[in-house]
């Protein structure tokens, strides 16, 4: 009988203080919502992330490559990284490299420069217009590569208007200039910029599949939100990124400055937390974080 | 299984694999690179000074190209040698450097062919401006940006090349441009054909994404083209067998 009565005592002790792991918050959620919203017959599945309005908490990283000094993989990479860290979101960003299929070699398509150490410096001249610039702070920004206007401060191009595509010289100290401030940048499509569709159908991919977009922009407020969207029902980019704008502007009241294309290819990862940490099981992609190649993360700190 | 069906199936997969490897064989270019001369040679080195323009606005008014008509495109040494004539005139390192870096980039036309043998020779000549260790000194901007202008170019019409046909990347030629970019950090994307994104996922056993991604991304016409043609063959094989196995009864008999 003692035996039984301490045997349960232990169960409700234990249980006790697994809930309060459990509810251990790892987000503020009143600036981090996860919703799955319907919308003019679409579905989307929205992380709506308020980085200016949490002081700048929520954070991004990018993953490009394999560590040039370590040699450790992506996944490697993130797995010792986001110990202890509050991840919001992970999912694969830009194109991959098809000529090899496996994970551990393949590397992005596009400029690439992995926390200044540079991975690819071919700059796709005909597509993929957006650069997008991955602070060491946490902050994201992207330019219109055709717009010739792309400025960065520090250095000796600082103010200066580069165009990276035409003039080499300007490229290579782009290149120089990632290196000294430990930038992360990747090259991907440029989809929305200035709150404009920059595709049309006759210049993007006409096949049809899910999508997931990053939109970064301004709230009704103001404020400075990320977002990253999710659509499940098969669309071509064009359709895709041009409803997911509607979507923003009309039912988010979003501003959006720019959005790019986050791969759904042959590397599509995603994986979300809720507010207490736990695997939202429903949001996922195809692929799991320990087959991917570049991951886009966004962390609470 | 019985004898008569394994031999008929193992008949039907040696067709297969060996048409396609015949057929990858014969389409396939092996030949080595031609000999192909893009790059202007002049004996004497240019008097520079000999040039007209504004020097207080050379970036624009520089006569390029005089000046590329005039000088040895390979001879790196003398490139240095004008740049730091033109900063003594300029009075500014980077406007010289950007003089230059424009007139082998942006105003040098090389000969604009995409073929394989043209491609190799412009990074033959571009390699002469590789900045390493032995020769980094204060120009090493210019050079890198000379040299990572033509890579960039080479790069992206290996790419252009791989979508019109995607076969091309088992040249021979094509896979040493693209080891060649990639061994300088120019990583090129090349494209695969759907068939070949199927037979990856054939090997990587994926049934569920392959499933997926045919209900998903093709029409009803190809579903129902697929379906019909699968059954056909399907009926076929069993009548296959069951021909096989009657032939093969009665010659027993006869026997």
């Amino acid at each position: 009988m003692l035996n039984k009565i301490k045997s349960i005592a232990i169960t409700v002790v234990s249980f006790v203080c697994l809930s309060f792991i459990g509810a251990t918050t790892s987000y503020d959620s009143s600036y981090v919502q996860i919703s799955t919203v319907k919308y003019q017959g679409s579905s989307y599945n929205v992380i709506y992330m308020d980085r200016g309005g949490s002081g700048k908490r929520i954070k991004a990283k990018y993953f490009a490559a394999k560590d040039k000094y370590s040699g450790k993989t992506v996944p490697q990479r993130y797995h010792a990284w986001s110990k202890n860290k509050n991840i919001i979101c992970a999912s694969s960003g830009t194109y991959m490299n098809s000529f090899d299929g496996t994970a551990s070699t393949t590397k992005t398509v596009g400029l690439t420069i992995d926390n200044g150490v540079v991975v690819n410096q071919e700059i796709k001249q005909n597509t993929m217009d957006g650069l997008v610039i991955v602070y060491a702070t946490g902050g994201i920004v992207a330019t219109d590569l055709k717009n010739k206007d792309l400025k960065v401060q520090g250095g000796n191009i600082s103010g200066i208007p580069l165009d990276l595509r035409g003039n080499s010289l300007h490229r290579q100290s782009f290149l120089e200039w990632g290196k000294d401030n430990q930038v992360t940048v990747f090259q991907t499509h440029l989809l929305v910029y200035d709150n404009k569709l920059k595709i049309s159908s006759s210049n993007s991919s006409s096949s049809s599949r899910e999508r997931r977009f990053l939109a970064v922009g301004n709230d009704e407020d103001g404020n400075l939100i990320h977002c990253v969207i999710h659509s499940a029902a098969n669309t071509t980019l064009y359709d895709g990124a041009d409803r997911v704008l509607k979507f923003l502007n009309n039912f988010k009241d979003m501003s959006v400055v720019f959005m790019v294309n986050l791969d759904t290819g042959a590397q599509d990862v995603l994986k979300v937390f809720d507010e207490n940490g736990y695997v939202m099981p429903k949001l996922k992609g195809q692929k799991t974080i320990d087959e991917s190649v570049n991951l886009l993360v966004y962390y609470y700190e | 299984m019985d004898k008569s069906k394994t031999l008929f199936i193992r008949l039907f997969i040696f067709i297969v694999i060996a048409s396609s490897v015949g057929f990858l064989i014969l389409s396939v270019d092996n030949t080595e690179f031609k000999d192909v001369i893009i790059q202007n040679y002049q004996e004497e080195r240019l008097d520079i000074s000999a040039l007209s323009y504004d020097t207080n606005d050379v970036y624009n008014s520089f006569p390029y190209k005089e000046f590329l008509q005039k000088i040895n495109h390979a001879d790196v040494r003398a490139i240095s040698k004008y740049e730091e004539e033109l900063t003594q005139r300029a009075g500014n390192p980077f406007v010289s450097q950007s003089v230059l870096s424009q007139a082998l980039t942006n105003k040098l036309h090389l000969e604009r062919t995409r073929d394989l043998d043209t491609l190799n020779a412009i990074l033959v000549w571009a390699d002469k401006y590789k900045v390493n260790e032995a020769n980094s000194s204060s120009n090493a901007l210019m050079y890198k940006s000379i040299h990572s202008h033509w890579y960039n170019y080479v790069a992206n019409h290996l790419d252009e090349l791989s979508k019109e046909k995607s076969s091309i990347k088992y040249d021979f030629k094509f896979r040493y441009l693209i080891r060649k970019c990639n061994e300088n950090k120019f990583e090129v994307m090349g494209e695969t054909s759907k068939i070949e994104k199927v037979v990856t996922n054939v090997i990587d056993q994926r049934w569920s994404y392959l499933f997926y991604r045919f209900w998903s991304s093709t029409s009803w016409k190809f579903k129902a083209i697929l379906f019909s043609v699968a059954g056909i063959g399907l009926v076929l094989v069993l009548f296959g067998f069951k021909y096989i196995q009657i032939t093969y009864l009665n010659r027993k008999k006869d026997a």
